[in-house]
């Protein structure tokens, strides 16, 4: 290793471990000495390096930080807020705008029947005064016997107060909505889908609407109905 | 959908529990060595300062990307000399003029302490090509590839900054000992 190349390296790097510097420096008393001053001003470079460091610097580090996850944290907050008032804003316009649309009978009765798909399973065995009681409050009765009713009970067609039964036939089992009537309904007299049909028929006080299978024959038990069914004025 | 937002805030929570704690020891480890970069970087202690905490905010936001605390520390470097780089792109500041130290009573002797500050000044007045890869090396003991890599040059070029750096220091205090041992002598 040439001077030039000693001195390099004992500035460039004063702590190297070098193989061919560590034999310069043992060859040569005078390599030795000026590398032992190199890794003095080493040293004293590392002292004045250390500046000192602000009194607290790390604890306003790390305030700082967590004042920013706050505001941040506060920020989500808020927009959280804002998301569920605006949900509950849409929610509410949409019930209130909703309203006066129509109340589609078809789409409404076939839904009853999925969604209280129990009232295909349960029989009450209710009598005819039970159901007539229930119907009392739409001004309707049943003058005469309609035959086994397995189940009776209110339910609600977007917010129409109906009556959703069950009723036996000679072909099985057949669900009847007896709808009160309102200007806003729209009204098909034929239904279905993937399941079941359906068949409405309009009274004037109220919708007589029946869903059975497909194989099912409604038209015997509508008639039956019809007859039997009378609303007070 | 509503429902389905119950359970994620605690898991939340505690992500932001440890990253708040490798947070803190990150501040904890680093932020001595990061100022006293920042110092040599820019001259003024507030301009540090300031530099630091801008530096710490992001790493604090990327820090689920830090794997360990020697990317963490290579991390913070690159975000400081960005953040200064940016600083210099805002305003063109007139020569760095590096704050002064003043002796502290109670420290080192006299003579020492004159010493201390003419090297402080020394370092200050190195052209910065030089002073940041001074800096790298003894504040951070990093070898001559970790600067080269830090600061996208090549070894050798490292290298000879290194050796002109502190052969500007040397001969700088040579001379001043000279200059001191004429008047005395």
């Amino acid at each position: 290793m040439d001077d030039l190349e000693f001195r390099r390296t004992i500035y460039a790097d004063p702590h190297s471990r070098d193989e061919r510097l560590k034999q310069a420096i043992a060859q040569d008393p005078a390599k030795a000495q000026a590398w032992q001053e190199a890794r003095q001003l080493d040293d004293k470079l590392k002292q004045a390096a250390k500046v000192p460091v602000p009194d607290g610097l790390a604890q306003r580090l790390l305030l700082r930080q967590s004042m920013q996850a706050h505001r941040k944290q506060q920020q989500q907050r808020n927009w959280f807020l804002g998301l569920a008032a605006s949900t509950v804003l849409v929610v509410g316009l949409t019930f209130t705008l909703w309203q006066p649309g129509q109340v589609d009978l078809a789409e409404n009765a076939l839904a009853h029947v999925y969604h209280e798909h129990k009232a295909l399973v349960v029989d009450e065995n209710l009598s005819l005064e039970q159901v007539n009681a229930k119907l009392a409050s739409f001004g309707g009765e049943f003058v005469d016997d309609i035959g086994k009713i397995y189940y009776a009970n209110f339910c609600d067609f977007q917010r129409i107060k109906s009556l959703h039964m069950v009723v036996g036939s000679p072909q099985g089992k057949i669900t009847v909505f007896i709808v009160p009537s309102s200007e806003s309904m729209k009204f098909s007299e034929y239904f279905s889908d993937q399941e079941y049909q359906g068949k409405a028929l309009n009274m004037q006080q109220a919708s007589l609407i029946l869903v059975g299978s497909k194989q099912q024959i409604l038209t015997p038990l509508e008639e039956k109905l019809k007859a039997k069914l009378r609303f007070s004025a | 959908m509503f429902f389905r937002k119950q359970s994620p805030p605690a898991s939340v929570n505690a992500d932001m529990i440890t990253k708040q704690q490798r947070y803190e020891a990150l501040v904890q480890a680093l932020h001595a060595d990061i100022y006293r970069y920042a110092y040599w970087l820019v001259g003024d202690k507030a301009v540090a300062e300031d530099i630091v905490q801008e530096t710490f905010l992001r790493a604090w936001k990327s820090l689920d990307s830090l794997l360990d605390e020697k990317a963490a520390k290579s991390w913070l470097i690159t975000i400081l000399r960005r953040e200064n780089a940016r600083r210099f792109e805002r305003k063109q500041f007139d020569l760095v003029d590096m704050d002064d130290y003043s002796l502290a009573d109670d420290g080192p002797d006299h003579d020492t302490q004159l010493q201390q500050r003419e090297i402080h000044q020394l370092i200050g007045s190195l052209a910065e090509e030089y002073r940041e890869p001074l800096m790298l090396q003894v504040i951070f003991g990093y070898s001559g590839d970790e600067i080269a890599e830090q600061l996208d040059l090549n070894k050798n070029t490292v290298m000879t900054r290194l050796f002109r750096a502190r052969n500007q220091i040397k001969d700088a205090l040579e001379q001043a000992s000279e200059r001191r041992g004429r008047k005395n002598g």
